[in-house]
């Protein structure tokens, strides 16, 4: 669903004012109010590269650029008034790019690298989008749409570029924003390559794109943006597991899956498929869940974490047996004389990995055995997930970047690593009147480490989110001379999903998550911080770093909200996290 | 095309191998920044880097692979490549200078805390 058609349907009971579900946008943005939303799950808000030139268009792709949703994504004027490159300048200094001739759409240069431009005045801040559909020919190398800021003659600061290689018209686009002492702003075509290089564009065009767009210049320090719950390796088979004392070819289909015979050989010793999955949070509570029934024999099947535990299954009688730490073990009947077989595994509260056995076991020892190369298994639709997302469908998974993302089964998040991830805007901080941030996370690990959501401090200055050392979420306001902090008395444990808000109403400064109780400190006079703000670290310094998901973040600049606002933010964030 | 890598490089060597990912692409301006230490206290003895990194880039650094036993194996670095390129981009450095890099450095396929437990740091936790 798109954020924009937000209804209230069913929502009647949650004491949120309906009048005020309406568009994220017009509620929070629709008075030209500064701010940002950003928003994961719209996939053309994402771009791979901080340039805007490479769209995001899959799960598992690295994020550079986020566009902030909160003005509409709304163009401005065009810029290039003029596509006939006969009337635009010949050359491009930045870069010694050289001259060219022209005629109305092709390019030819006369030197290395021709080019030519048009240009404009732009204020610092200001985020323009290019584009043109763009070809190469003869012996050019690349066919170059660029745009370049600078501060007063041929006094250049930076460059956003994209190029093509290809003969055919291809699209171009880039997105660039003007630097703090940025002037003017060129658009800028070129012909890569000798001089008699050539290059066609037409269609060019460059608007303003108003908004504070969040992005991330540093390759390694970009999330990604997934839909992925199920930790296991793969699904469909037992690609990347490790097999003993048994086999596992496909054995027909279930409910839309592959089944899988799980089947002992002659061996003495273990009957078994295991997965390693790493980086789980630690401490988690994790869920197993399988598909099983009889083939050949009787033997009943164990699901568990080596270290942990978890359950046998006796596939004749239902009954479920835990094992060491494992609990909630279940067994449902299905279709097909398939059982459902479930069980709960807590992680040891430094474990951060995993080793889930699918074993076939004889009666009720959890012991190797001698087996008859005969009895099998069979097993359909396995899973390890959050206890967090075990009400979320199955998900089928092929490889890490190959699984069910499909938009009305699962949400969509941003995944920080919390070594280096984080994502900032050059502008729209430095708020002083008052100040509201929400979104809803899902903390993955560093427990007892800062971990900040927001932050446009400088020193002593600015407004800081965080997740504290004790897991509570934390405002913190500085005067110039010293930060004014308020914290939760709940805490959002890692592997816990939650909305976090975070607001300074212009009396106090107010911290709450999900429907916990608001905490409440009176506020300083608030310093302005700096100019822009960093999501995910601690703005300005190489600390903080945010680990685990996020869903959904807005930001309100100067304004705290009201209480109508902040409550419909709060069950539109619950909608896109898709919280039970 | 990128691969996902995971770089953990000593304090002393932090600010060359920084410059020289700047100066190998642009989008490697600003990597090796966070500082990690034993204890998580400061002063760092090592920082990191962790995601993608163009192909090429990782093609030429050294990388280190654990198998599901933990058995850990690594791949040389080319240094010929990096000396060249280094100096293609001005920065002029003292014979063996990047073998004793590859030496302080950790590249690896692993995630960052999987490659940060197997060398025994963490993040340096700073104050408000």
């Amino acid at each position: 669903m798109s954020a924009y058609s937000i209804t209230t349907r069913g929502l009647a009971g949650r004491k949120v004012p309906q009048g005020t579900l309406t568009a994220m946008g017009a509620l929070l943005f629709g008075s030209s109010e500064q701010g940002a939303w950003y928003d994961p799950s719209d996939l053309s808000t994402l771009f791979q590269d901080s340039a805007g030139t490479t769209p995001v268009t899959a799960m598992e792709q690295f994020v550079g650029l986020i566009l902030d949703k909160s003005k509409g994504l709304v163009l401005g004027p065009e810029l290039v008034v003029s596509q006939d490159l006969t009337t635009w300048t010949s050359g491009g200094v930045f870069g010694n790019w050289g001259p060219s001739t022209a005629t109305a759409s092709v390019l030819t240069s006369t030197s290395t690298s021709g080019s030519r431009h048009v240009r404009f005045a732009c204020t610092p801040g200001t985020t323009i989008t290019a584009s043109a559909m763009g070809s190469m020919a003869g012996i050019a190398t690349g066919a170059r749409l660029a745009i370049a800021f600078g501060t007063s003659g041929y006094a250049y600061i930076s460059v956003v570029h994209v190029t093509t290689t290809s003969t055919s018209p291809t699209q171009l686009r880039v997105i660039g924003t003007a630097p703090s002492n940025a002037a003017f702003c060129e658009i800028v075509v070129r012909a890569d390559g000798a001089s008699g290089s050539q290059a066609t564009f037409t269609d060019v065009s460059a608007k303003e794109l108003p908004s504070n767009h969040a992005s991330q210049a540093t390759s390694t320090k970009r999330g990604r943006v997934s839909r992925r719950v199920n930790w296991l390796p793969a699904t469909e088979t037992f690609s990347g597991y490790t097999l003993n004392g048994a086999t596992v070819p496909t054995d027909g289909a279930f409910d839309g899956s592959a089944i899988l015979r799980l089947q002992e050989n002659a061996s003495t010793g273990d009957h078994r498929a295991y997965a390693i999955m790493i980086g789980l949070p630690a401490g988690a509570k994790m869920r197993a869940v399988v598909y099983a029934k009889h083939g050949t024999g009787n033997r009943r099947l164990a699901l568990f974490e080596t270290n942990r535990g978890g359950a046998r299954f006796d596939l004749t009688t239902g009954l479920a047996f835990t094992d060491n730490f494992g609990t909630a073990a279940n067994m449902t009947a299905a279709s097909d004389g398939m059982w459902k077989c479930q069980v709960d595994i807590p992680l040891g509260v430094a474990q951060t990995s995993a080793v889930l056995q699918f074993r076939l076991v004889e009666g009720s020892s959890t012991t190797g055995y001698t087996g008859d190369g005969a009895s099998h298994v069979l097993l359909s639709k396995p899973s390890f997930t959050l206890a967090i997302d075990t009400h979320l469908p199955y998900q089928w998974v092929n490889t890490s970047t190959d699984y069910d993302a499909d938009p009305a089964k699962f949400p969509a998040f941003g995944l920080r690593d919390g070594v280096d991830d984080s994502i900032s805007s050059s502008t729209g901080g430095g708020g002083a009147a008052g100040f509201f941030f929400s979104s809803i996370v899902t903390p993955l690990g560093s427990a007892g480490t800062n971990r900040t959501l927001f932050s446009d401090a400088g020193t002593n200055t600015g407004y800081i989110v965080r997740l504290n050392t004790s897991n509570q979420l934390e405002l913190s306001a500085g005067n110039g001379t010293a930060y004014t902090t308020i914290a939760t008395s709940g805490t959002l444990a890692v592997s816990a999903t939650d909305v976090v808000q975070a607001w300074d109403d212009g009396t106090n400064l107010n911290v709450k998550i999900g429907n916990g109780l608001t905490a409440s400190i009176a506020r300083p006079a608030v310093a302005a911080g700096t100019a822009g703000y960093t999501l995910g670290q601690d703005n300005g310094a190489s600390t903080g770093y945010f680990n685990g998901r996020s869903y959904s973040e807005i930001y309100r600049k100067d304004s705290g909200l009201t209480q109508s606002q902040r409550e419909a933010v709060a069950v539109y964030q619950r909608q896109k996290a898709r919280m039970p | 095309m990128t691969k996902e890598r995971t770089l953990i490089v000593t304090a002393g060597f932090q600010p060359l191998a920084a410059q020289l990912c700047a100066s190998l692409s642009s989008a490697g301006a600003g990597m090796l920044t966070t500082p990690l230490s034993p204890t998580g206290i400061a002063p760092a003895t090592h920082y990191i880097s962790a995601g993608p990194i163009g192909d090429d880039f990782a093609a030429i650094l050294p990388c280190t692979s654990v198998d599901a036993e933990g058995t850990v194996t690594t791949r040389p670095g080319d240094v010929a490549v990096v000396e060249a390129l280094a100096a293609q981009a001005g920065i002029t450095l003292p014979a063996g200078t990047i073998a004793a890099l590859f030496a302080a450095i950790d590249v690896s396929e692993q995630g960052p805390w999987a490659a940060m437990a197997r060398l025994g740091v963490t993040v340096v936790q700073e104050a408000l």
